[in-house]
């Protein structure tokens, strides 16, 4: 199979060729995935009486989306703490990518794959450490308590802070390996010539691999934000009602008000914001950073 | 920089202490669970008063494990084969054949990687009611293959995109038919890919929680759920029992993988690195 | 500019031994290269120079001062690399101007210094451009100029004309010449290409193992170098076994084609065992061909041609000899032009005494 012009014969032989071999996964994305989510924003601008509204379209379910107080304090919440854990995650991430670059074969292969394995583990087991961890019997209290920076145990789960922390703990992977990826392509002839020419070892850091990495750091950051505006099991888990972020303020409308129109339309309005933020910040990055991202 | 070459410097020293600090904080929970899967009393605690291995007998008390680890177990089977099956043909397309669109297709073959995953589960509930299949075990394996395949697709582009197209015409000349090359010289050049991505095509299915509780109802049910609800109403160690025993698996797997098939230098080598798994936030 | 010494430098990386005991000098303004295989440490002693390595060992100092200290980013060096490793993300300006910012210098006089040395190196006007618009000789000549332009104690220039090709290179060994004898910094050049290592600098150091084999004038390496091996990888060379005289050295050596020669041996103190076994060597350039005719005259040895290769202004002859103990092959380098000789010919062969060396039996 090449990438050769054909002769008119071949090439429709080649299309039936692409149509074999995308036609299954076609067919499966078009049926079960478009279909359902062009029904869903059908159903958020679907007039709840009906007839009304224009060309049977209404906005009346974003009308109520925007003065809900309780959908708007979701929508901050969540902006809030996909904020906050992006930017520690790549706090966390970036010097553990330039160590990992650094770092000796084991070392490199050992971190590694205690990266992939917190990739691939399940997220709930992964939550549940966090519950284990952050308990009023658990061993951070148990520590601060010894330390004498407590009296009592401070009652950490089920809170905001909670939440952020095991999201952090959850993207760590997701920000690191993308930023890794890129940290390897950049020569090291690059980072010994800024010292040769008397750069310390921060400002090789800033001058040149800073900027070299900033197609994976805004891939990990890109990522990272996204994960968190749809965060779901965590905040599940480690959060309240009263910390619920905007996704399980939509499912509660489907499983338990079965209000279909208005959760579709929480979702839409999710999908939205989540989008026009990457597409700002993209714009952002390219006219400040000159990168290629 | 070689690190045997490092004069050492304080900034250097800095980046280390960083990065073992990271690790040690993504690893701690695990570290914490196990020991605290390990404790006699009947709540969490750390560290245990006593030890003792009574929640690890005690996770077959979790309501309808049994059924939840063989639903899962089929679904999360059948997706990944599935998935990884589908994937093939994509990443033939999207690689090695010229079709108009490829960014097109590779964007929405991959998007619901991308897209909240409980905006999916909505979707697709309120979908299947309408088509009236909705709570079947083949309802929720569809549901679990729309959001899994673009796992096996990105690692086998990957994987594609590191192999040399070069063989396959080599193969030609020395007479073999297009469908024997793709057998015997292609195919062989995606293991990988194919290992990887079969693997992250499982593993986010056995674990997936927001589309399953949409798709889920009365006698279907999967372990995600019920582990979850038990966390939910008790507050035992055995969650911790299940923990440890799934994360070690999970790492003789990945290590296994990784010294037959090398998969992780594979992902961390294709471009941008993985787009990662993501089975929910 | 300074001068540079290298005092017996032992280094090992990752356990095994890379520097066994290097030991040079360079003069202020002094342009030496370091010539040897791959692997032999090169690359090495030029980074323990940059500061990215440090010795086990010995010491390195710059004007007799030591700079075992100094990290690299403290050592006043100008470095061009094999790759070039321009800042791919800066323009030409920004990459030249560099140096200059670390040290503090101030935007105008950074542009000023830029300006001139952008003009030394023949690309005025280039300021606003980026490395992936240039090509492979232009980003060599800025990696130059940022090397140039911070006024560097020593230059370390690793394979500087490796990545181009014949003709770029032909040009680039007379402007580097041209550079360093204008700008008289010290210099180093590391390098595998013997011609490269010839054509540019004064004096020649060839290394093998981690160690300095032979340091001398480019003239005089080739003409007389101390060590047989030093000899096969600075030209080409041939090699003989022969046998020495019972009455020493100066009285001859016996050749295995039956011809006796009076020739020197390399390094005048070696003392040779009376009819010990030597190796003698003779350039190709030196060894003389003439068709053979009916009188043979002393010192010839016939010899039948094996092949020739027609490399532009001269031929090369290879040549067989019946000797005893098997045939001898030995190749001739001779004028292309009026060549009357051909494949399969008969010809007299004869080494001329003076351009032939002595060596040991074994390498040296």
């Amino acid at each position: 199979m090449t990438e050769a012009v054909a002769p008119l014969r071949q090439r429709s032989s080649t299309g039936l060729a692409v149509a074999c071999l995308l036609g299954p996964a076609a067919v499966l994305l078009i049926a079960f995935y478009a279909i359902p989510f062009l029904r869903m924003i059908a159903e958020s601008l679907a007039p709840a009486n009906a007839g009304a509204g224009w060309m049977g379209m209404s906005l009346e379910h974003f009308d109520r989306l925007a003065s809900s107080g309780r959908v708007q304090r979701a929508f901050t919440r969540t902006l809030r703490i996909s904020g906050w854990v992006t930017l520690i995650t790549l706090v966390i991430s970036f010097p553990l990518a330039l160590y990992l670059v650094r770092a000796g074969r084991t070392i490199r292969t050992a971190f590694l794959i205690a990266l992939f394995v917190s990739l691939a583990s399940s997220l709930i087991v992964r939550n549940y450490g966090w519950l284990v961890t952050l308990a009023d019997a658990g061993p951070l209290n148990r520590l601060l308590i010894a330390l004498g920076f407590l009296n009592a145990p401070l009652r950490m789960v089920y809170s905001e802070g909670a939440t952020i922390v095991a999201l952090v703990h959850y993207a760590i992977p997701f920000m690191t390996l993308p930023i890794f990826a890129a940290l390897l392509r950049i020569p090291p002839s690059l980072s010994d010539s800024a010292a040769s020419l008397g750069a310390p070892p921060w400002r090789v850091i800033r001058d040149v691999i800073w900027p070299l990495a900033m197609p994976g750091v805004f891939g990990g950051v890109v990522l990272t934000f996204a994960l968190s505006m749809s965060a779901f099991v965590t905040p599940l888990m480690l959060g309240s009602p009263a910390t619920a972020m905007i996704s399980q303020v939509a499912a509660e409308q489907f499983l338990v008000q079965l209000a279909f129109p208005f959760g579709s339309a929480i979702v839409v309005a999710l999908v939205l914001i989540t989008f026009l933020i990457v597409v700002v910040f993209t714009l952002l990055v390219r006219k400040v950073f000159r990168a290629q991202v | 920089m070689r690190r045997s070459e490092l004069v050492a410097h304080p900034l250097e020293r800095l980046i280390a202490i960083a990065g073992w600090g990271a690790m040690l904080f993504l690893l701690f929970p695990v570290v914490f669970t196990t020991v605290v899967s390990f404790g006699a009393g009947e709540l969490i605690e750390f560290p245990p008063a006593g030890w003792s291995l009574r929640w690890y007998a005690h996770i077959g008390e979790i309501h309808r494990v049994g059924a939840a680890v063989l639903y899962s177990l089929l679904i999360a089977t059948c997706a990944g084969v599935l998935a990884t099956l589908l994937a093939i043909g994509v990443a033939l397309c999207l690689v090695r054949l010229p079709v108009p669109g490829k960014a097109v297709i590779g964007a929405l073959v991959t998007s619901p990687v991308a897209v909240p995953i409980v905006a999916l589960g909505i979707a697709l509930i309120q979908f299947f009611i309408w088509l009236g299949i909705s709570f079947t075990w083949y309802s929720l394996l569809i549901g679990h293959l729309v959001l899994v395949i673009a796992y096996p697709v990105r690692t086998l582009v990957a994987s594609l995109s590191l192999s040399n197209p070069a063989l396959e015409e080599a193969a030609a000349s020395l007479g073999a038919r297009p469908l024997t090359a793709f057998f015997t010289i292609t195919l062989p050049q995606m293991k990988p890919g194919l290992i990887s991505g079969f693997l992250f095509a499982f593993l986010i299915s056995f674990d997936n929680y927001p589309i399953s509780i949409f798709l889920v109802r009365g006698a279907l049910t999967v372990l995600p759920i019920e582990v979850f609800n038990y966390i939910s109403q008790n507050f035992d160690p055995t969650p911790a029992a299940f923990s440890t025993i799934y994360t070690l698996l999970l790492a003789l797997i990945i290590v296994w993988a990784e010294r037959r098939w090398s998969i992780i230098s594979l992902s961390v080598a294709s471009e941008g690195g993985p787009g990662g798994k993501r089975s929910d936030r | 500019m300074a001068s540079v010494q290298i005092d017996d430098l032992h280094l090992a990386l990752g356990g095994n031994p890379v520097l066994n005991g290097v030991s040079l000098e360079l003069a202020d303004g002094e342009c030496v290269a370091l010539l040897g295989p791959s692997g032999c440490g090169k690359t090495t002693t030029l980074r323990a120079l940059a500061g990215f390595v440090r010795g086990d060992r010995g010491e390195v100092r710059f004007d007799g001062r030591s700079v075992d200290a100094l990290p690299a980013h403290r050592r006043n060096v100008g470095l061009v690399f094999q790759d070039y490793a321009l800042f791919p993300h800066m323009t030409v300006a920004e990459n030249v101007g560099y140096g200059l910012r670390m040290r503090g210098q101030s935007r105008s006089a950074i542009r000023a210094s830029v300006g001139e040395a952008l003009a030394r190196v023949e690309l005025s006007g280039f300021e606003a451009r980026l490395p992936a618009q240039l090509s492979g000789g232009q980003r060599q000549r800025v990696a130059l100029a940022r090397a140039i332009v911070i006024e560097p104690d020593v230059l370390l220039l690793d394979e500087p004309l490796g990545a181009l090709d014949r003709k770029l290179r032909d040009g680039m060994q007379v402007e580097l010449k041209r550079l360093q004898r204008e700008l008289g910094i010290t210099t180093l050049i590391v390098t595998h290409d013997q011609e490269e290592a010839l054509s540019l600098s004064n004096r020649v150091a060839v290394m093998f193992a981690g160690r300095i084999a032979a340091v001398d004038s480019p003239a005089a390496l080739y003409r007389r170098p101390p060590r047989a091996d030093v000899m096969a990888f600075l030209g080409r060379a041939n090699f003989l076994l022969v046998t020495l005289d019972p009455a020493g050295v100066s009285a001859g050596v016996e050749t295995p084609m039956g011809v006796r020669l009076r020739a020197q041996p390399a390094d005048p103190l070696r003392v040779f065992a009376a009819r010990a076994k030597a190796q003698l060597a003779i350039r190709p350039e030196h060894v003389q061909v003439r068709r053979a005719s009916a009188n043979a005259q002393t010192g010839e040895f016939s010899a039948s041609v094996v092949d020739l290769i027609y490399r532009g202004a001269l031929a090369e002859v290879l040549l067989q000899a019946s000797a005893a103990g098997g045939p001898v092959r030995l190749s001739a380098d001779l004028p292309a032009e009026g060549l009357n000789i051909q494949r399969g010919d008969t010809v007299a062969v004869r080494l001329p005494d003076e351009h032939c060396l002595i060596f040991e039996e074994n390498g040296a």
